[in-house]
């Protein structure tokens, strides 16, 4: 046995005393023997843990084993402060055994090693402890490095007294000016919020500060000096708060004024705000300071600073010409602004000092404001041809954005290639088959096999044995056992609401008609699934039987999911001339997927089937089928244990799920699923969704009945689920009028928590508005409910609108905005919703000249008179409209 | 004292050796070289320039922003090191570069000829010390303040400060210096996308979301530019904005923003977004996500094909660039005896080997010599290693047009157009670039054409 068996045993046990109490028995030979083992056995034992964090809990017997056997201080220091011993999250309590075993060695390797630590401690490390341990015990030169400051800074709050704990701190002289200086002390105080709280580093300064024990100036400086080194908000908000504590007087501000104007242009906002607010409480600023002040403020993003520096301006004005110069080129700078609230600010302090201010470059930059705000000014010139907008004399023409456009996938001609996408399905069974892949498919296995039966079946026969099988066999088989204990599962998922699986088994099927037991069909389906499986149950069927049709009728011919009618007759035809009628929910998906214009030769010729499924798809192409379907929609939620709608009257201050129900009102076709896709969906089994990304190609010649279907899914609560965006894509291809179910699902999308996913949105609300499509009232109306509602957040919506109009989109905006302002003007005594003047402001900004459309409730918001926001635009758009 | 690469197990460490600490002093900006290549060779404080900045304003808020992004970390946050800028001094402007920590962001500001007023003692590229008082004082500095800029200290100074040598330790992963040199070639193939002046810039710029979680992509829009989730061509791609932060900065200085991007984006792409200030440019260079390094980005790749005479071609080139603002290929074939396509192709090796960066505002590459260990950024990608070594051993066989099967080790990989049947496609998808079976069956296809 050599001393590292030893040693090694003990570490495998986690003994880290008993590892300290061997290692100082050990002479210098097997000290370096286990010193060298060391590394490789760390590595052993993560492996052995398994873990990417550290040594769990041997870390301390490894970092006791390395304390007391490696032999210089650089190298003890590296191996304690190791990266993957103690891991992230992970903490060990060793001071006091490493304090032992290093204490055995002279004092100026202990001196090395507390300064080579310091050097090397990052926030947070274990290792700190032993450190400032070493610092005191060998009274060396407090280290000043990053790592150390910030475990001292931790260490300091202890749940005592932060003030007297520093009082008796022999390291604050040396490392208190440093927690200025070192990075990560702002992320380690980010949570301090209570200055009167003596046991926070806030509390402690301030206490400190004030008995003079700590000089303020140095406390002052370090704050400004640390604004001006930078960092995020976050870095930076404990040293605002200290900042704020100490609350320096106008005479400690004055030496800093150069300072705290440095800090406008680029320093995080709240630092920005409060150098403004010290800046502006003292008497006087220089007017050339004053100037860079105002000038960086307008370039703030921050509409608070911007307000702040303009009242800044109008207290400022008057004291003297330098002054009346800068507030003439932040005005001008201010009329540009993308907010109204901001231009209307400015053109009202224009107006108040136009005797100070140069009137020239003011006249030039109010090309940029409305009309109304330029005549407040006094400078409407030559009238433009359209009043409010002279900057945008001629229209911005609408230019569609792209939709991510989808490929239609070419046919496949050869059974080689049939049996070599059934494979690769083999392969890959957990791939999303697409729609259009799937149809593609079907297609192939139906027109192939009645090509040539032979082929195929010895094609497919090659295809492997895979997963698909397996689910569909098992599944069968616990239905079984179910059903002879007589336990009927009508929740229960089945491996039958997989059209892959269908798919799968029409393929097996064709190869050898008995062998697949067929899937269960599932109950409580949505309409759109019901018959997208029914088809595919019949191909099933017809390859068990086999009797597979020669062509399948309603196989797309394009990415929206239309059968070109030509084709279509030929099918037809092809059909008839076999002598044979097409399966039943395969013609009625054809009829649902003949485009809403049919070329009237073919209309005419179709005319000329003698078949009952020919003649019915004849009138479906003369434009004789039933009438597009009415769809309507309302909002409910749930009180207590009950469902109730929004519209039947106020919902009291606790209500959850809200959701929306969509009808559907049409006269019947006399076909079953069709019927059933024209009736009200059902609002109740929100887990029947799933292949709603299907959806759009089953009806694609009245996508508004879709979006019905797809309405009851949206999760407007949590946002957690709802039909995707690509969804809306699909049916921004589709053809059809487009109604309030469509465009409450795109106010979903529009009020999405990302960015990414609004911009996403306005792009099909543009793509739709320059096709001509987008049902621009139902939009306003819909989104007048769910603000109303309280289902979308307005603030949220707007500025996509906002950006509609800057896109070209204005005229479709204004139908938006005229139509949901009546429903969102708050009753008097009511809150009006957060962001609703910046919607109005929008209405001024599109509304038409000499419009003729009247928005109920808005003279009397207008009138109500006040300095608000909502009412002041109000009043605006009220002149823009007629009496 | 010299810059010195001190390998360990994974990382080098750079250590950067400074005469002193960089100052700003009473008006005077003194800048701190550590050791770099110079026109007149290896020098270990080369001194580039001294005289004064017409625009001091936004001189000094560029450098902080460069600064600042050679602190950032923009895919996670976690303590960085900060790795000092890189000057280089092209005789008629001084450009400072920097890269940050997460390998996803470029940034370079020019300062221009317009903006300089002095005299340039020496060509050449280092680093400058960037410290905390220096960031502070950078911050102090505006309105009307004059600055008097000195990059290198002169000799008089290096004397009298004896002894007093600031030494700074921080690792210098490999795939950062990749990254640092790859960037060149991403940003080499992209054009001017969209142009906005003024206010409008501003306006765009500032109104920009923070945080989003796809790609967004720009394109002009009435007066000024839109927002759109889907590439469109001409369209140039904004992964991750936030990583503009640096540039909001310096809105007040701001006279134009421009876009480049490449032609015909498809997914996510790289994007050049160049702000022009008084007498100086400010370019920040995105990755295609915020999680992404350029050092993946596989455009060093494209050089795989050139046959083995480019590296002699690159060697040749290389010698004779003289640290021009503005390489002009037609004169460098002219010197070199190369054909000028020739030329460009050694250009773009020696842009992988950090030795050229590119100028996206001027349309050419300028010379420029990473102050690193050359051999470390010149070597090459891993998995171009990879590749060739199985190119090289013929295990690549073609089973049709598109589909080629490659035997590595004890498998077959199948590789069609861009996809592998590999874990490590089945892994990324694309995202990283192609796997090694792919590039090796291109690498065989070139060479076979």
């Amino acid at each position: 046995m050599t001393a590292w068996d030893d040693v090694r045993e003990l570490i495998d046990k986690c003994d880290a005393d008993g590892v300290a109490a061997l290692v100082v028995t050990l002479d210098d030979a097997a000290r370096r023997q286990v010193a060298g083992e060391l590394p490789g056995h760390l590595k052993e034992v993560r492996l052995y843990l398994d873990s990417w964090r550290g040594a769990g809990e041997h870390a301390e017997a490894l970092r006791a084993a390395g304390a007391g056997t490696i032999a210089t201080a650089t190298s003890v220091a590296s191996w304690l402060t190791r990266r993957g011993l103690v891991g992230s999250g992970e903490t060990v309590d060793d001071t006091r055994r490493l304090l032992g075993l290093v204490g055995t060695r002279p004092r100026a390797w202990q001196a090395e090693l507390a300064t080579r630590l310091a050097g090397r401690l990052r926030g947070g490390d274990p290792s700190y402890g032993l450190t400032a341990a070493l610092i005191r015990r060998t009274g060396v030169e407090p280290p000043t490095d990053d790592g150390f400051v910030v475990g001292w800074v931790s260490a300091v709050l202890g749940g005592w007294r932060v003030s007297d704990t520093l009082t008796a701190d022999p390291l604050a002289d040396a490392l208190l000016p440093r927690i200025f200086h070192a990075q990560g002390v702002g992320e380690v105080l980010q949570w301090e919020g209570d200055p009167t709280d003596g046991r926070t580093w806030l509390g402690g300064l301030r206490a400190l500060a004030a008995t003079g024990r700590v000089d303020r100036a140095m406390l002052l400086e370090g704050c400004v000096g640390r604004f001006l080194r930078g960092g995020t908000a976050l870095q930076l908000r404990f040293f605002v708060r200290l900042h704020q504590a100490l609350d320096p007087t106008p005479a400690e501000v004055a030496p800093r004024v150069r300072d705290y104007l440095r800090l406008l242009p680029s320093a995080p906002g709240p630092v920005a705000e409060l150098a403004l607010g010290h800046l502006r409480a003292l008497p006087t600023v220089p007017p050339g300071d004053f100037a860079e002040a105002v000038d960086a403020l307008m370039y703030r993003p921050e509409k608070k600073l911007v307000r702040a520096c303009l009242s800044w301006l109008d207290r400022s004005v008057r004291l003297g010409p330098e002054y009346a110069g800068a507030a003439t080129a932040a005005l001008a700078a201010a009329f540009g602004h993308d907010s109204s609230d901001v231009q209307e600010r400015a053109v009202r302090l224009a107006a108040r000092h136009a005797a100070h201010l140069d009137a020239a470059p003011l006249r030039e930059a109010a090309t940029a404001l409305p009309a109304d705000l330029r005549a407040l000014l006094g400078v409407s010139r030559t009238p433009a041809r359209d009043e409010r907008t002279a900057g945008e004399e001629t229209p911005i023409p609408l230019i569609a954005p792209a939709l991510p456009p989808v490929e239609f996938p070419s046919p496949i001609t050869t059974t080689a290639e049939l049996a070599a996408e059934f494979t690769r399905l083999a392969n890959d069974p957990f791939s999303e088959l697409g729609w259009l892949d799937t149809e593609r498919l079907m297609a192939a296995l139906v027109e192939l096999t009645h090509r040539d039966p032979a082929a195929v079946r010895a094609a497919l026969a090659s295809v492997p044995e895979s997963e698909l099988d397996r689910e569909v066999r098992e599944s069968e088989d616990t239905r079984a056992a179910l059903a002879l204990m007589a336990i009927h599962q009508p929740w229960g998922w089945s491996v039958g609401e997989k059209p892959l699986a269908w798919l799968w088994t029409a393929m097996r099927a064709v190869v050898s008609p008995q062998a697949p037991p067929a899937p269960r069909f599932p109950d409580q389906l949505s309409a759109p699934n019901l018959l997208i499986l029914r088809r595919m149950a019949e191909l099933v069927a017809a390859a068990r039987a086999g009797d597979l049709p020669p062509v399948l009728l309603a196989t797309p011919t394009s990415v929206s999911g239309h059968v070109d009618p030509a084709e279509l007759l030929a099918r037809l035809e092809r059909l008839e001339a076999a002598g044979l009628e097409p399966s039943d929910a395969d013609l009625q998906q054809a009829l649902l997927r003949i485009p809403r214009r049919v070329d009237a030769g073919v209309a005419a010729r179709a005319a000329l089937l003698t078949g009952s499924a020919g003649r019915l798809a004849a009138r479906w192409m003369a434009g004789d089928g039933p009438a597009d379907p009415v769809v309507t929609v309302r909002y409910r939620y749930t009180d207590g244990g009950s469902h109730r709608w929004f519209d039947e009257g106020r919902p009291p201050d606790y209500h959850r799920d809200p959701c929306a129900s969509s009808f559907v009102a049409a006269s019947p076709a006399g076909l079953d699923l069709i019927d059933l896709l024209c009736r009200d969906p059902d609002a109740y089994f929100h887990h029947r969704g799933g292949y709603m990304s299907w959806w759009a190609g089953v009806m694609p010649s009245r996508r508004e009945v879709v979006a019905a279907h797809l309405l009851p899914f949206f999760d407007w609560e949590w946002r957690e689920r709802g039909p995707d965006l690509s969804i809306l894509h699909d049916l921004a291809r589709a053809d059809g009028p487009l109604g309030p179910a469509f465009a409450a699902a795109l106010i979903f999308h529009l009020n999405d928590e990302d960015p990414a996913g609004r911009t996403a949105a306005l792009d099909v609300l543009l793509a739709l508005a320059a096709a001509g499509d987008l049902p621009d009232s139902d939009v306003g109306d819909q989104l007048g409910h769910l603000v109303g509602n309280g289902m979308v957040t307005l603030s949220r919506v707007t500025p996509s609108l906002a950006e509609a109009e800057r896109a070209g989109a204005g005229a479709q905006v204004w139908r938006i905005v005229a139509a949901a302002l009546p429903r969102v003007l708050p009753a008097p005594g009511e809150r009006p919703p957060s962001g609703l003047a910046d919607l109005i402001a929008l209405g001024v900004r599109t509304a038409p000249p000499g419009g003729t459309t009247h928005v109920p409730g808005l003279a009397g918001i207008a009138a109500r008179g006040g300095s608000s926001r909502m009412v002041r635009e109000a009043a605006r758009l009220v002149r823009l409209l007629p009496p | 004292m010299s810059v010195a690469t001190v390998p360990t197990m994974t990382n080098a460490v750079q250590a950067y050796a400074y005469a002193g600490p960089s100052t700003l002093d009473a008006g005077h900006l003194a800048l701190s070289t550590s050791g770099g290549r110079t026109a007149r060779g290896l020098t270990s404080h080369p001194r580039f320039f001294s005289g004064l900045l017409t625009e001091a304003a936004p001189a000094a808020a560029g450098l902080l922003a460069v600064a600042n992004v050679a602190r950032a970390r923009y895919d996670r946050p976690a303590p960085t090191f900060s790795r000092d800028p890189v000057v280089t001094c092209n005789g008629d402007r001084l450009r400072f570069e920097s890269f940050s920590a997460c390998g996803g962001v470029y940034a370079r500001l020019d300062v221009l000829e317009r903006a300089l007023d002095g005299e340039v003692v020496d060509l050449g590229t280092t680093n400058v010390d960037v410290n905390g008082p220096l960031r502070e004082a950078l911050a102090r500095v505006g309105g009307a303040d004059p600055l008097h800029l000195g990059v290198g200290r002169d000799e008089l100074a290096v004397t009298t400060l004896d002894g007093a040598v600031v030494e700074k330790k921080v690792p210098l992963p490999e795939r950062w210096l990749r990254g640092f040199a790859e960037v060149q070639l991403v940003t080499a193939g992209f054009d001017l996308r969209a142009e906005l002046a003024g206010l409008e810039a501003v306006r765009f710029l500032r109104a920009l979301p923070r945080r989003v979680g796809s790609a967004l992509w720009v394109l002009p829009s009435g007066r000024s530019l839109r927002l759109t989730a889907n590439p469109v061509p001409g369209a140039v791609c904004l992964p991750g904005p936030d990583r503009l932060a640096t540039m909001l900065t310096l809105l007040r200085f701001a006279r134009t923003l421009r876009l480049y991007g490449p032609a015909r984006p498809e997914a996510a792409v790289a994007s050049a977004w160049e702000l022009e200030l008084p007498g100086m440019r400010y370019v920040l260079t995105l990755s295609p996500d915020s999680r992404r390094s350029f050092s993946t980005e596989g455009a060093v790749l494209r050089t795989l094909a050139a046959d083995d005479d480019g590296a002699d071609d690159a060697g040749l080139v290389g010698a004779l660039l003289a640290f021009e603002p503005r390489v002009e290929p037609d004169l460098l074939a002219e010197r070199s005896g190369l054909e000028t396509s020739r030329v460009r192709d050694a250009l773009i090796r020696l842009g992988a080997a950090g030795r050229v960066g590119y100028d996206t505002a001027e349309a050419g590459y300028f010379h420029r010599e990473l102050p690193y260990d050359r051999d470390r950024v010149a070597a090459m990608n891993p998995r171009a290693r990879a590749a060739r070594e199985l190119a090289d051993g013929g295990a690549v066989r073609f089973d049709g047009p598109d589909r080629a099967l490659v035997t590595s080790g004890d498998q077959v990989r199948e590789v069609r157009g861009t996809a592998c049947t590999c874990p490590w496609w089945a892994r990324h998808r694309g995202e990283r670039g192609p796997c090694k079976h792919v590039l090796a069956v291109r690498i065989v296809k070139e060479t076979r054409t």
